[in-house]
């Protein structure tokens, strides 16, 4: 139950995080701020706004991001293309948003999580004969409270 | 008598090991062969890439005086100051150049293997510990800043410290072992305020566990700890780091694992699978430790899981909350209960096959990137120093317009000599007035478009690691404000940036 509650948390965390609008992204420029905002570009652009883009790009967006390899290989997409590029093919990331994609890892997550807890108790109890416990191994009760017990 | 002889067969039918030729345990040497590769690899090129940002802020402060550096801490940096308090005297002796001062990181690096070794011990098993100290060893993101003159290895250490103890405090029960993890979160904390998450947590599963004076009192210590700083962290929590939150919070979400574990392959294009990866491993340990680990290991996977969950939720938390500082370097210390969590699952007893080829996959991986890195400047630091020495001496009193701003101008004035400290904490007013000038160099992009301007005359142009770095030489000395002169380098070579130029006055 504590990993569905984990789950859960963490899903209604992440999917919120999915709605959260970047403080900056409506100012600069649109190509950069789409692929901050989204890890690739999700609209087309010309070839000429994307040497715009890369040559406007500030030194943090270079230094954090993606974004300087993303637009290279849009420029040279957009050359192949004879001067412009399809949204969402420069990027050579995931075709996922990145919503569903943590939603999917979570059901991931938990549907490994209940297969392994199903496999386990259809094994019975766990026998430790480990060879290389520490020498004093764990205190009965280390998992809960001590019981009002003072070092 | 018949004395038995001590061979190694009989050895090892007593102890169930085999015996060491060199006296220490197998474990010990183990530990002390990866403690030498992760020396290897932190030392053997420790000095190739040049100082960024930070790091040259931090250099250019533990050039100061004592208390002038702490001045300038108390302005210009957003964490606390243990680690310049302790580089410091080190950069007395060893002085403040790359190999100098990113050495005391290195060394903590180092230090981190036999730490995470007995950390891992503690929680899971020695096996466990052998493993989290091999990930250690070979990871290209404790690699990275272990070749960092920062705070964040020192910041890494000290966790782990405070993780150990935390583990053994919770299995002795003993009031040093908790005097111990107060004294090392403490440091911790003082180190950087990340370090709160991890002690926040650490703390109140250990009053919940002990539920005795001496845990509240270490827990409550922290508070005290972190009081004299509250003047420090206000102005802090009030803003927030343009740099940090200019990028949406789930792109930076992609970024974290993909940070622990390949480091600045953030930059490329794979980072938008950074969870979909994570999901992948955390299944695949998830399944190895819940069907393979004993009770023990379980147990302490547990514990170190639920350690790393609250060091990456509570800030996403807080990011979400309207405090966003949601960084995955600020994330570090997850990092060393993360690698004893895969481990764990990497050395469960009912699944030793798969494990050790989770093992072998990651230590590959990590092996991969950390070349991947190392061959491509896209991935390290810019190259700072390349460009100071591209710009050479100067013809006479010059401006240098660097279109990366603080990025650049910070570096460039630790590396160039005559030039006002440029970056955070800079003294207000520097190089703000007119200025008369004989030479105007242009540190743009490849990408940027040169321009001929009348009374300008490109004496010397040089590309180093997608920088170009162009030299005008002026037709006859020019009085012109920072503003003239930044206007007039977007005409030299645009479209450029508003910034403003740092200024080089020749000593003649």
């Amino acid at each position: 139950m504590k990993l569905i509650t984990l789950a859960c948390a963490t899903a209604a965390l992440a999917v919120a995080a999915s709605g959260l609008p970047s403080a900056l992204a409506a100012g600069g420029n649109a190509i950069i701020n789409d692929c901050e905002s989204n890890g690739q570009l999700t609209h087309p652009y010309t070839l000429k706004e994307l040497q715009h883009a890369l040559a406007v790009m500030p030194a943090s967006v270079k230094e954090y991001t993606n974004c300087p390899d993303v637009i290279q290989q849009a420029i040279a997409s957009a050359k192949r293309h004879h001067g412009s590029v399809p949204a969402g093919s420069s990027s050579g990331g995931s075709f996922l948003p990145t919503p569903v994609i943590v939603i999917l890892v979570l059901l991931l997550l938990a549907a490994v999580t209940f297969g392994a807890v199903a496999i386990r108790r259809r094994r019975g109890p766990d026998t430790d004969d480990r060879s290389d416990a520490p020498a004093n191994p764990d205190p009965p009760d280390s998992g809960g409270p001590a019981g009002g017990q003072s070092p | 008598m018949l004395l038995q002889a001590r061979t190694g067969a009989s050895i090892r039918a007593r102890t169930g090991r085999w015996p060491s030729p060199f006296g220490a345990s197998p474990e010990t040497q183990i530990v002390v062969g990866l403690s030498l590769v992760a020396a290897i690899l932190r030392f053997a090129t420790i000095g190739s890439q040049s100082y960024w940002l930070d790091e040259s802020q931090a250099a250019h402060e533990l050039g100061l005086s004592f208390g002038s550096m702490l001045g300038t801490w108390n302005v210009a940096e957003w964490n606390p100051p243990l680690y310049l308090i302790i580089a410091w005297p080190w950069a007395r002796v060893f002085g403040t150049g790359e190999v100098g001062l990113r050495s005391l990181s290195a060394i903590l690096g180092v230090g981190l293997v036999p730490l995470l070794y007995l950390c891992g011990s503690e929680l899971v098993s020695r096996r466990a510990g052998l493993v989290a100290a091999a990930l250690a060893a070979v990871n290209p993101f404790m690699i990275w800043y272990s070749q960092e003159a920062r705070e964040y290895m020192l910041l890494v250490v000290l966790c782990t410290g405070s993780l150990l103890f935390f583990a053994r405090a919770r299995r002795t029960r003993s009031s040093r072992d908790v005097l111990w993890w107060g004294v090392l979160s403490a440091l911790a904390l003082l180190t950087q305020y990340f370090a709160g998450f991890l002690i926040a947590v650490e703390g109140v599963m250990l009053v919940y566990w002990l539920r005795s004076r001496t845990s509240l009192i270490a827990l409550a210590a922290q508070g005290v700890v972190l009081a004299p700083l509250i003047p420090h962290v206000i102005p802090r929590l009030q803003s927030q780091a343009a740099f940090i939150t200019s990028q949406r919070l789930l792109q930076r979400l992609q970024q974290v694992p993909v940070t622990f574990g390949f480091n600045t392959l953030y930059k490329s294009p794979g980072v938008s699978y950074g969870l979909l990866g994570a999901a992948v491993l955390a299944a695949v340990v998830i399944a190895l430790l819940v069907i393979g680990a004993g009770d023990r290991e379980l147990r302490g996977a547990g514990i170190a899981a639920g350690l790393a969950a609250g060091v990456l939720l509570i800030p996403l938390a807080l990011a979400l909350a309207g405090h966003d500082d949601f960084i995955a370097r600020g994330l570090m210390p997850a990092w060393p209960p993360l690698a004893i969590v895969i481990a764990a699952a990497g050395t469960a007893r009912r699944a030793q096959l798969p494990g050790a080829v989770l093992v072998v996959v990651l230590v590959a991986s990590f092996i991969w990137a950390g070349i991947a890195i190392d061959s491509n400047a896209f991935y390290q630091r810019p190259d700072w120093r390349g460009v100071a020495a591209a710009l050479g001496s100067p013809t006479g009193t010059r401006a240098i317009v660097a279109y990366d701003g603080q990025f650049a101008t910070g570096p460039l004035s630790y590396y160039m000599p005559g030039i006002h400290w440029s970056g955070p904490g800079e003294t207000p007013g520097t190089d703000t007035g007119p200025a008369t000038i004989t030479e105007l160099d242009v540190v743009g992009n490849t990408w940027d478009q040169r321009s001929a301007v009348p009374g300008f005359r490109l004496i010397d142009s040089r590309t180093v690691d997608g920088y170009v770095v162009d030299r005008f030489s002026l037709s006859a000395p020019r009085r012109t404000t920072p503003a003239q002169i930044t206007a007039l380098a977007m005409r030299l070579l645009s479209p450029g940036a508003q910034v403003r130029p740092i200024i080089q006055r020749t000593s003649a």
